[in-house]
């Protein structure tokens, strides 16, 4: 499998964009790997179709997390990789960046997985992705027309993450 | 768990246009908070928040953030009659009793109402608590007695009982706004009446991996004299990776 | 200021009712589901009303009544009055809560999923399915109003009308 098999990406990193323009897309993760959530602002290029790319993202996430836990020089709990831990057991990781993108990460205690892709140059998006978390609990979890575990498709809710994302810089 | 890290820190910044003041709330973003609550009004949402703490405050090494006091989130929270809550409650035990018949079946409907009430409400008690890991079944029990009974009922309850593993425990109550102005009579024999808090307990422990087995050991409408609710962790289930390698 | 819970507690307790009544005792027989959420109302309105009338006067007339509900009894509930009151004067009233707690969270996207649907249909058929799971929710706070009046020794046929969200009306016909 050819994960960004496309060639058409470039190499040089992107001008750094207008303040309120720098994401380019969430993922929202339950804790049974369901995609509650993908929306996307700025995404050129795409080589992958909707399933796969979710799938490769939640593998990646935990994949990245057995290994961050495994090379943890301060912690005794010694694991094997690929062995499967408690959301918010070991140590986590909440963003990595390549020269073209920032990938930043949130997992709560209920497995909930916020994944916010944005521009390289992005500062430390901790506290909003604990933002978003809430607006996802405001708008989400006490819709009375949500069912857990179902993925989201509400007005109300797309509308307050747009304009908040927008806001980011 | 204890006082807030800095209570100066802790306040309610009040209304905040979000659509017409964009930059305001750029300037929030120096702070870690929690919405308390969401009006719209016309075209514009008003979030109403409290700063957990300043970003200064948690940059650098990042130590955890001690959860919230459960008095200061309730203080912020959204809140009702609770009259309205309680009446509504007993209507629809009265409403179970009658469609249902069997007391048995009202019982097992209440804990299953109550575990679909648990999945969802863990987020809002994780998102306003500041609660970042539940790994520990003691630590998650105390912050459940303390932060999450007051976050949404109001009261606080105990944790004692607890055996010599550490794997079981009981929450005490005294004060249960469940239970305001009812008395049961002599046809409901067998009815445990707040049996949807167990299912509460168990929906929102079994979403951060805990399965647990919830048992009433005390009731006040039995004649106790206080409510006693055994929770006892069957196992911590971890996270599997969720599909197939061929799919 | 009496005891308060908070509010999540009394919305969930709805969802969980209305959705054990509709999805799963009466799945096929929404009208069934319909009574016996309505009825929940009806017992709380009627005791929440015994409640907040104890130590007043009785009412001289229906609008009396009416304007009760209108100002200390929705206050009691919602914090806020209803906004708006009309009458025809032959025993129709209409309250209108401009922002009605209980919807405010309500919303659907109505972008379409990927049916085979054309989208206008899938469009509809959500928003149709959206429309009715709210009226079901609609049947309790009717109930409500309904059991409160009847207290009050006025019996009545409550509905509601969501035209128009997230305000909501509610219809009440006296019954001569």
């Amino acid at each position: 499998m050819q994960f960004f098999g496309g060639s058409e990406i470039s190499p040089s990193l992107p001008a750094s964009t207008a303040a309120g323009n720098n994401a380019h897309m969430i993922y929202v993760f339950n804790r049974n790997g369901v995609c509650l959530l993908y929306r996307e602002w700025n995404r050129p290029v795409r080589t992958l179709n909707a399933q796969q790319d979710h799938k490769l993202m939640f593998g990646l996430l935990f994949s990245l997390k057995s290994l961050t836990t495994k090379m943890d020089p301060t912690s005794l709990e010694k694991r094997n990789l690929g062995v499967p831990q408690l959301p918010g057991q070991g140590c986590s990781f909440h963003s990595f960046h390549t020269n073209t993108y920032k990938l930043s990460f949130m997992e709560t205690p209920s497995g909930i997985k916020i994944i916010l892709v944005t521009h390289p140059r992005t500062g430390d998006l901790r506290d909003p992705l604990k933002y978003i978390y809430n607006l996802y609990v405001e708008y989400v979890v006490k819709n009375p027309l949500y069912t857990p575990g179902t993925p989201i498709r509400f007005e109300l809710f797309n509308t307050a993450l747009d304009q908040y994302v927008r806001s980011l810089s | 768990m204890g006082p807030e890290r800095n209570p100066k820190t802790t306040r309610l910044l009040g209304l905040f246009w979000i659509t017409r003041n964009p930059r305001l709330l750029r300037a929030g973003l120096g702070h870690n908070y929690a919405i308390q609550s969401i009006e719209q009004r016309g075209s514009s949402q008003i979030f109403n928040f409290t700063v957990l703490s300043s970003r200064k405050q948690i940059k650098g090494s990042m130590p955890p953030v001690a959860p919230r006091s459960g008095d200061a989130i309730f203080a912020n929270v959204e809140r009702v009659n609770a009259e309205l809550f309680t009446l509504t409650y007993g209507a629809i035990v009265r409403q179970l009793l009658t469609d249902l018949e069997e007391v048995e079946e009202v019982n097992k409907q209440l804990d299953q109402m109550g575990y679909n009430i648990g999945i969802r409400l863990v987020d809002e008690f994780l998102a306003k608590s500041n609660v970042s890991r539940c790994v520990d079944f003691k630590e998650t029990a105390d912050v459940i007695a303390k932060v999450g009974f007051k976050m949404f009922l109001g009261v606080t309850a105990s944790v004692t009982n607890w055996d010599a593993d550490g794997t079981s425990c009981s929450f005490v109550l005294e004060d249960n706004p469940l239970v305001d102005f009812v008395e049961l009579p002599d046809t409901c024999q067998g009815l445990y009446y707040c049996n949807i808090l167990s299912g509460v307990i168990r929906g929102a422990l079994e979403m951060v991996s805990m399965k647990t087995e919830v048992t009433w050991v005390r009731d006040m409408l039995r004649g106790d004299d206080a409510f006693e609710l055994q929770v006892k962790l069957l196992k911590q289930v971890p996270e599997e990776y969720p599909y197939k390698d061929d799919e | 200021m009496g005891r308060e819970v908070s509010e999540s507690c009394v919305e969930s307790l709805l969802t969980e009712m209305v959705s054990s009544y509709c999805n799963q005792f009466y799945a096929n027989k929404p009208e069934l589901a319909a009574r016996r959420i309505e009825a929940i109302g009806y017992d709380v309105g009627h005791r929440l009303s015994e409640r907040y009338t104890m130590e007043r006067p009785r009412f001289s007339d229906h609008l009396e009544a009416i304007k009760f509900i209108c100002k200390d009894f929705w206050s009691e509930l919602f914090k806020k009055q209803i906004d708006n009151l009309k009458t025809n004067h032959r025993g129709t009233f209409v309250l209108q809560d401009n922002r009605f707690r209980w919807l405010s969270r309500m919303s659907i996207d109505p972008s379409p999923e990927n049916t085979g649907l054309s989208q206008d249909s899938s469009v509809a058929l959500a928003e149709n399915k959206a429309t009715q799971a709210t009226n079901m929710y609609l049947y309790f706070p009717c109930g409500i109003i309904r059991g409160a009046l009847s207290n009050l020794g006025i019996p009545c046929a409550v509905s509601a009308d969501i035209s128009n969200l997230p305000a909501c009306s509610f219809v009440v016909r006296i019954k001569a």
